[in-house]
């Protein structure tokens, strides 16, 4: 398991995980579960067959996310997040004015937005993780093992790549000004990225040495763009190599690439968007913290029920 | 004999340098570019540090793992879900990173 390399903190076990578990089940209830009784229910009244209907329900409804949840995310789900963001952007404006009431208010409408992303963008992982295990085993039968499939799913630009080419355009300017004006552009665009779920965590743009020294190791590499346009030239000799290859016609086989393709991408992107409210849930906190007269780093070990007590009361 | 740990393959290709163990990114003030970059795992965070690394090593991940697809994205050998690379390997120690196979040789 990649994330939860070490127990949660108290404060995101008592904020964040339970809305977290509420979001899942609203998600459940609201989109998995009507789909499932529909498809159950039209195939039981065909086949009279429970068993039967049970099963079909669930691979159609799979299937059905499959082909449609990476439209949801770019249509429906980003845009509400996008806006929801600007709006907890907005909450720091007068966190200066703000009372601990007002604060806590703050907080808990944020954690609500942040985790309310982080599940439906985190549903996502549906497709993006499992074309490329179907296309794996599809490939293994279509193709044999002649050209490794991992090769026809590389180099495709994602938020990780454009993250890391900003940086390495950081390093590479050697005007004093100008530098930091591109390293202020890239920690606001790019910063938010964490290492865990849990908000205890600091964000990338809240570790200045940690930046500083990543621009150092950039000095004098290779363009991660280039090293993309490496792995997208690889790539297109695999498809060349895998036409001569294959056992079905390609155009039956093209659009079922295309699509593993083009929801490949969305693992790295995935993981960018989840987490672009950390920072800005991070600073109401410490606000939190400077009001109640507790040390930064203390907050996260504090429960949220305790610290909200206190700050009404 | 030299001494191996066998993980899962990441990411294709065979990589020999020095590896440096580092656990949080705090770290990276040891790190060079050309390490072997041997941790127990990475994140989005992680990606310029895995872009000048010649080779990575991860504790946890199969060959889905954030790691291995990054790897493969920028062509570095990769062997992730090692278990306890982080434990076995001493920081400097010059080792071979063979993605393919999801060997590491300890030199």
């Amino acid at each position: 398991m990649e994330w939860f390399r070490n127990p949660q903190s108290k404060l995101e076990t008592t904020l964040r995980l339970p809305i977290l578990i509420k979001y899942s089940l609203i998600l459940l209830v609201t989109r998995i579960l009507p789909r499932l009784f529909i498809f159950g229910i039209i195939i039981y009244f065909m086949s009279g067959n429970l068993w039967l209907s049970a099963t079909t329900a669930f691979l159609v409804t799979f299937l059905i996310e499959m082909f449609t949840l990476r439209a949801w995310l770019l249509n429906v789900i980003l845009p509400r997040h996008l806006k929801n963001l600007e709006t907890v952007r907005r909450m720091l404006n007068d966190l200066d004015k703000d009372s601990s009431a007002d604060l806590i208010k703050k907080i808990e409408d944020s954690v609500k937005f942040s985790s309310w992303a982080i599940i439906n963008i985190g549903y996502v992982a549906l497709p993006s993780y499992g074309w490329e295990i179907i296309f794996k085993f599809a490939h293994k039968l279509l193709v044999g093992r002649a050209i490794p499939y991992q090769e026809l799913l590389i180099g495709f630009y994602n938020k990780s790549i454009e993250a890391d080419q900003a940086l390495w355009k950081v390093a590479q300017e050697r005007n004093v000004s100008r530098k930091s004006f591109l390293r202020s552009k890239f920690l606001n665009e790019y910063g938010s990225r964490v290492d865990d779920i849990d908000l205890s965590k600091p964000t990338l743009r809240e570790q200045p040495q940690v930046v500083d020294q990543l621009i150092q190791l950039y000095k004098n590499t290779i363009s991660p763009k280039a090293r993309l346009q490496e792995a997208a030239a690889k790539r297109q000799k695999a498809e060349a190599e895998l036409w001569s290859k294959l056992f079905i016609p390609k155009y039956l086989f093209l659009p079922f690439l295309r699509t593993v393709q083009k929801n490949v991408q969305l693992r790295e992107d995935r993981r960018f968007w989840e987490f672009l409210m950390d920072f800005y849930i991070r600073q109401m906190l410490f606000k939190l913290a400077v009001l109640r007269g507790v040390k930064r780093q203390m907050i996260f070990t504090k429960s949220w029920r305790n610290l909200k007590h206190a700050a009404t009361n | 004999m030299q001494q191996q740990i066998k993980g899962i393959p990441g990411s294709a290709g065979i990589a020999k340098g020095t590896a440096k163990i580092i656990l949080s990114l705090g770290e990276i003030k040891n790190f060079r570019k050309g390490d072997i970059l041997v941790t127990p795992a990475t994140s989005p965070t992680w990606t310029p540090i895995i872009h000048t690394a010649s080779a990575v090593v991860t504790n946890v991940g199969g060959a889905l793992s954030h790691a291995a697809i990054v790897c493969r994205e920028y062509g570095i050998p990769a062997v992730v879900g090692t278990t306890n690379a982080t434990k076995i390997i001493k920081n400097n120690q010059q080792i071979q990173v063979d993605g393919s196979k999801g060997i590491i040789t300890l030199f």
